[in-house]
């Protein structure tokens, strides 16, 4: 390296800065110590995939066992977090600080303390991203039910259950022909006296579980609109590399090939921008289209609720202003 | 390595236990499946027929529901009594 | 605000006040067919009007509906028919639940350990239940009059509540860790 060193400063031409083997020490640390976190997470993940299953087979209708199952898996997902960021508040920066005052900026001993910290800071995120990621996943995969053979097995449950249910007063059948989510008064057909109609629980879960087939049933728009808006943001990305690259003339005439690109790039950009909530608004319709044919006699209710849901989602959903 | 392993497969095991194993509140979830309840006139016994709505009893005015009913999911105005 | 709003017609004659009430009652383990003879109806009846209040909830993009009911809910205690209910169990621990409503630094307390609670597996509603004889419904409509309150906190006084609470999650967090042979990477060092 010694020929080009020729015309720097002398600071510059200096051996590595006392620090940088401490610095390098401590990176191999944490290295070390952010893959035998990654065991453990996947011992924790592992034997969270393994052992769910059972607890989910054999929990009460509102999985309270799985429930405890999973926030303390969660909690320890979040001990794990917990502790590496202790790693990097208490072992990364203060030697960070300590270091950054008796170094001049722009010197190769700045730039080295510099990149180590942020290089440092970036292992720690991508660690935090990673484990978010496999937490969900994991969570996911344990979770994931096909509503579909669910739905229709409680709704044959219920209408099976009601062909034994009779009139108190005279014993006919009460041939029950709807879905009663809640206890009701329901006429006898024969002697025309009321009866207090109990549904029993699966009845009273069964708007609860239509809401989840029809969500099942209206995923793909939801996926497509978050795909159109990670693909407007890697646009965005794009564009602000390119224009950061632009010479000046570029620019200012508004020409030349960096700008062309950037123009192509911005109609794809808007158009994801503008697809993206549409995906959304035919993810929640098509939520309600659902529900209506699961549960017709709800359908009021159910248009109301869309209006109410739609006003709120819609009040977050906002436009990015390029400049171009 | 191998008996690290099995310590932490017990960390997922006293896991397991502590979810499964605790009361909850408000207790287990019952299952009841669908069936009528009692629904004579506590005061007389008679049975209620359609026709003479739900607030009160057709044959002792034992009130069954004191306040006045409106238009709800299943229940109606028109389930008021007449009397 | 909620006079002349059809969002707050009472369904059935049960009013907002009286379903936010009931549900406190029920919360702290009121069994239903003692909240509907209180109201003076039938369980049909109660249910129809129940899911009304629900459906009325969700129809409401405003919330204004659900902000009520917060507030109807820490009153509970004052309602006319069902105030004085409770449950069969009775009504848990009365100086306990004094010092809640009263001690913002023990309500705060309570939270942390409860979010530690769930986060190490527990059920945080039965732990304060089992720790210190206050219900869920006890300890929401408490966490009701404390968040009314809140809105007239300065920042700094808020902050120092968080700052509380977030230590002893950390400390109930060790306690449950401990009670159950630690974390899982307790042993892996920097």
């Amino acid at each position: 390296m010694g020929l080009f060193n020729w015309g720097k400063s002398k600071e510059e031409q200096q051996q590595p800065p006392a620090f940088k083997s401490e610095l390098d020490a401590l990176e191999n640390r944490l290295d070390t110590f952010l893959a035998k976190m990654n065991e453990r997470i996947d011992i924790l993940l592992t034997g969270f995939l393994q052992e769910a299953p059972a607890i989910i087979a054999t929990d009460d209708r509102f999985g309270q066992a799985y429930n405890r199952f999973s926030a303390a898996m969660k909690g320890q997902a979040g001990n794990m977090r917990e502790k590496v960021q202790d790693v990097s508040e208490n072992q990364i920066e203060p030697v960070y600080r300590q270091y950054i005052d008796t170094v001049s900026a722009g010197s190769e001993a700045y730039r080295t303390l510099y990149e180590w910290r942020n290089r440092c800071a970036e292992k720690v995120s991508i660690w935090e991203e990673q484990l978010q990621l496999r937490v969900d996943q994991a969570t996911e995969q344990v979770e994931y039910k096909d509503y579909e053979p669910v739905f229709s097995e409680m709704m044959h449950t219920y209408y099976e259950q009601c062909k034994s249910v009779n009139c108190r007063q005279c014993g006919a059948p009460l041939h029950i022909q709807q879905v009663y989510y809640y206890t009701a008064y329901v006429t006898c057909g024969s002697c025309q006296t009321q009866n207090i109609f109990e549904p029993g629980v699966i009845a009273r879960d069964i708007e609860h579980t239509a809401r989840k087939l029809a969500e099942q049933r209206s995923k793909h728009f939801l996926d497509l609109s978050e795909q159109r808006r990670k693909e407007e943001n890697e646009y965005y990305r794009q564009m602000h590399a390119i224009q950061t690259g632009l010479t000046l003339k570029e620019l200012e005439t508004q020409s030349g090939p960096g700008y062309q690109q950037l123009l192509v790039l911005e109609e794809k950009r808007l158009q994801a921008e503008k697809e993206a909530p549409e995906l959304l608004d035919k993810y929640y319709r098509n939520i309600f289209d659902e529900l209506n044919k699961l549960l017709p006699d709800l359908k009021e209710h159910h248009e109301k609720f869309f209006v109410s849901l739609q006003t709120n989602y819609q009040r977050y959903q906002s436009k990015r202003s390029t400049n171009i | 390595m191998i008996q690290e392993e099995n310590k932490k497969m017990s960390f997922i095991e006293r896991m397991k236990q502590r979810a499964v194993s605790q009361q909850q509140y408000g207790g287990k979830a019952q299952d009841i499946t669908a069936g009528t309840d009692e629904s004579a006139c506590p005061n007389c016994g008679a049975g209620r027929a359609k026709q003479d709505g739900l607030t009160h009893c057709a044959y002792c005015g034992h009130t069954f529901n004191i306040t006045t009913l409106t238009d709800g999911h299943y229940i109606k105005k028109s389930d008021n009594a007449n009397t | 605000m909620s006079q002349n709003n059809p969002l707050f017609e009472p369904i059935h004659g049960i009013s907002l006040y009286d379903y936010s009430s009931a549900n406190a009652k029920l919360a702290n383990g009121v069994p239903v067919e003692a909240i509907c003879s209180a109201l003076g109806v039938e369980i049909p009846v109660w249910e129809d009007a129940s899911q009304g209040w629900v459906q009325r909830m969700q129809e409401d993009a405003d919330f204004i509906v659900i902000s009520e009911m917060g507030t109807f809910f820490a009153q509970a205690d004052q309602h006319p028919k069902l105030g004085h209910l409770q449950p069969a169990a009775g009504g848990g621990n009365a100086q306990n639940l004094q010092l809640l409503a009263t001690d913002r630094y023990f309500y705060e307390e309570l939270n942390g350990a409860r979010s530690a609670a769930y986060e190490a597996g527990l059920d945080g509603a039965q732990w304060i239940q089992d720790n210190y004889g206050i219900s869920l419904g006890d300890f929401q409509q408490v966490a009701m009059q404390w968040m009314e309150q809140q809105k007239n906190e300065a920042p700094e006084e808020m902050l120092q509540y968080v700052n509380h609470m977030e230590a002893k999650r950390q400390e109930y967090a060790r306690k449950f860790a401990d009670e159950n042979g630690g974390n899982i990477a307790d042993d892996v060092d920097f």
